[in-house]
């Protein structure tokens, strides 16, 4: 039996779990850049803010509804879901994370898997804070169902026979099936099906012909024969970009060469943490493209490394060249972005045939490494990344790292 | 329960092999005495002297344990009318009482009370100002 085990709300949960003056109180987190909405609280969805509203056009609501505003705290988000997963796993085996909020698991050899359930729950609120919901069914599909359904049901809902999946699936609305976008809902509704208990009664001959073979594995989770495994991993990465808007407009070559500093040391690591090196390596910047009285442009250019790199002395260099290249006194830049791009595993490097090279090993940033490890990341950095960063994203309203950072603690009188 | 792989004193030494080679063991560290379940542990730091009675001082550093349920005695972190406390959870009559130096409060439904997670342990230095320097003033200051 699969497991699907999510976080309601999860941000906005986070937030008000170090904040109990919150209780009751509509919340919303904004994206990186304080840009739109990206999560909101219970009641901050009955007050009618939507996902992905922009900022500016919901500071009405905020003020009429006393509407808390977060940056989003990732910092914060992180450790609270790696708390989350890990109670998970001390209940169900084999818990592989699906999202930040919400992750898959295997329930195998459980007797009575109905207070299984309602325990695992309980135990996870209880030493996280966080509040969850689970779904068990013998297929992922009607896992993610029983998970949604559970959610007005006492927050853990277990469908083991047909009956129960009938009944589960009677009035379930197919706008929010896991697998049916918005193409297919228009599809289906406009057949007059509108309840994912009349979708499954169709024969699996219309979902071959209609729906490519996505449709007939949903078909047939539908039906409870599981049609996908759990940890199907994604597969290895072809590239690594780390890319950001600014703060504001940046118009200095020396400022915009900070913050691809910034980024391109970011994606250095990032490439070692994979294991990886990476063959070539672009760099774009953009104006605002929704100022059509701006004048616009997006260079962008990619630099083929001579030996594949994974060296933050070497990406920052590059990468700082290349940025200089493309930049135009004339433009107001809105955002940046390092990428790296065919990427091989650090074993199989090749050396230039031409070209003298050490051993290959990096004690440079092998360095930087280890000592952002043990006191915390940017304790090591490049100087180019400046000290002032003017370009850095707006966060306004972030709390505090309270389980990260010793300085974040909070004060209890 | 295993929380970390200890690191061994490891000795590199380029003459004779050290006869202590084969029994070297991991050196103490602190967290095994003060952590239980690192997954369900926070901290918070007290800013209020009014726990001194109870071996905590302002300023202490305070141990929280989410998973333990709150019995009669415990020390904890609650949290009435939206602020959060560190105080000893007594009952008297059945009905629950937070206790501290300077006086009890009576509470009922209405006060929203609810304890936030169990104070298990609480550290505080005890250098003097003089030796507060250097990197040792960030003994227990957070």
């Amino acid at each position: 039996m699969y497991v699907l085990c999510d976080c309601n709300n999860f941000y906005a949960s986070a937030e008000r779990l170090f904040k109990p003056a919150l209780k009751g109180l509509p919340i919303v987190v904004l994206s990186n850049n304080d840009g739109c909405v990206i999560a909101r609280s219970e009641e901050a969805k009955q007050a009618g803010i939507k996902m992905g509203d922009p900022a500016f056009m919901v500071h009405d609501l905020i003020k009429k509804f006393k509407i808390q505003v977060f940056s989003s705290n990732y910092v914060l988000y992180g450790d609270m879901s790696e708390r989350v997963m890990h109670n998970l796993s001390r209940w169900f085996v084999t818990v592989i994370p699906y999202s930040i909020d919400e992750a898959f698991g295997w329930a195998g050899g459980i007797n009575n898997l109905k207070e299984h359930a309602k325990a695992a729950r309980l135990s996870i609120i209880q030493n996280t804070g966080i509040p969850v919901a689970i779904g068990i069914a013998p297929t992922k599909t009607l896992a993610k169902l029983a998970n949604k359904l559970s959610k007005k049901n006492g927050g853990s809902l277990v469908l083991e026979t047909d009956a129960e999946f009938a009944a589960a699936l009677k009035d379930f609305p197919i706008e929010d099936l896991w697998g049916i976008g918005r193409q297919y809902y228009q599809k289906l509704s406009a057949m007059g099906i509108v309840t994912v208990g009349q979708l499954r009664e169709l024969p699996e001959l219309w979902f071959k012909q209609n729906m490519s073979v996505q449709g007939q594995r949903l078909w047939n989770e539908l039906w409870g024969r599981p049609m996908s495994q759990l940890g199907e991993l994604p597969p290895i990465a072809k590239g690594l970009s780390v890319t950001r808007s600014f703060s504001g407009y940046v118009m200095d070559p020396d400022v915009l060469c900070e913050a691809v500093t910034t980024y391109a040391s970011r994606l250095a690591e990032k490439l070692r943490n994979e294991g990886m090196r990476c063959q070539y390596l672009e760099v774009f910047l953009l104006t605002n493209k929704h100022r059509e009285d701006h004048p616009q442009h997006y260079p962008k250019h990619t630099h083929k490394l001579s030996i594949a790199s994974n060296s933050t002395t070497e990406i920052v260099a590059t990468a700082n060249r290349i940025a200089r290249m493309l930049f135009n006194r004339d433009m107001k830049y809105r955002k940046a972005g390092v990428i790296a791009t065919g990427l091989i595993p650090e074993s199989e490097l090749q050396f230039h045939l031409f070209k003298a090279h050490d051993s290959g090993v990096d004690q440079v940033s092998a360095v930087i490494d280890k000592l952002n490890m043990a006191y915390g990341r940017g304790t090591l950095r490049m100087a180019s990344e400046g000290y002032e960063k003017k370009w850095k994203l707006k966060h306004e309203y972030l709390s505090g790292g309270y389980t990260t950072r010793w300085k974040d603690l909070i004060k209890v009188k | 329960m295993i929380r970390k792989v200890q690191q061994r004193a490891q000795q590199v030494i380029s003459g004779f092999k050290s006869p202590a080679d084969d029994y070297l063991e991991g050196r103490l560290d602190i967290s095994d005495m003060l952590v239980v379940d690192p997954h369900c542990t926070f901290y918070f730091k007290m800013d209020n002297s009014c726990m001194t009675g109870y071996g905590i001082p302002e300023g202490a550093l305070l141990i929280v344990d989410k998973s333990l349920k709150a019995t009669a005695n415990s020390i904890v972190i609650t949290s009435v009318q939206g602020e959060l406390l560190c105080r000893a959870l007594e009952y008297e009559n059945e009905k629950p009482v937070l206790v501290c130096d300077t006086g009890k409060v009576q509470l009922d439904k209405e006060s929203g009370f609810e304890v936030w997670g169990v104070v298990i342990a609480a550290c505080y230095g005890v250098l003097p100002k003089e030796l507060r320097r250097g990197r040792y003033s960030h003994v227990c200051t957070m």
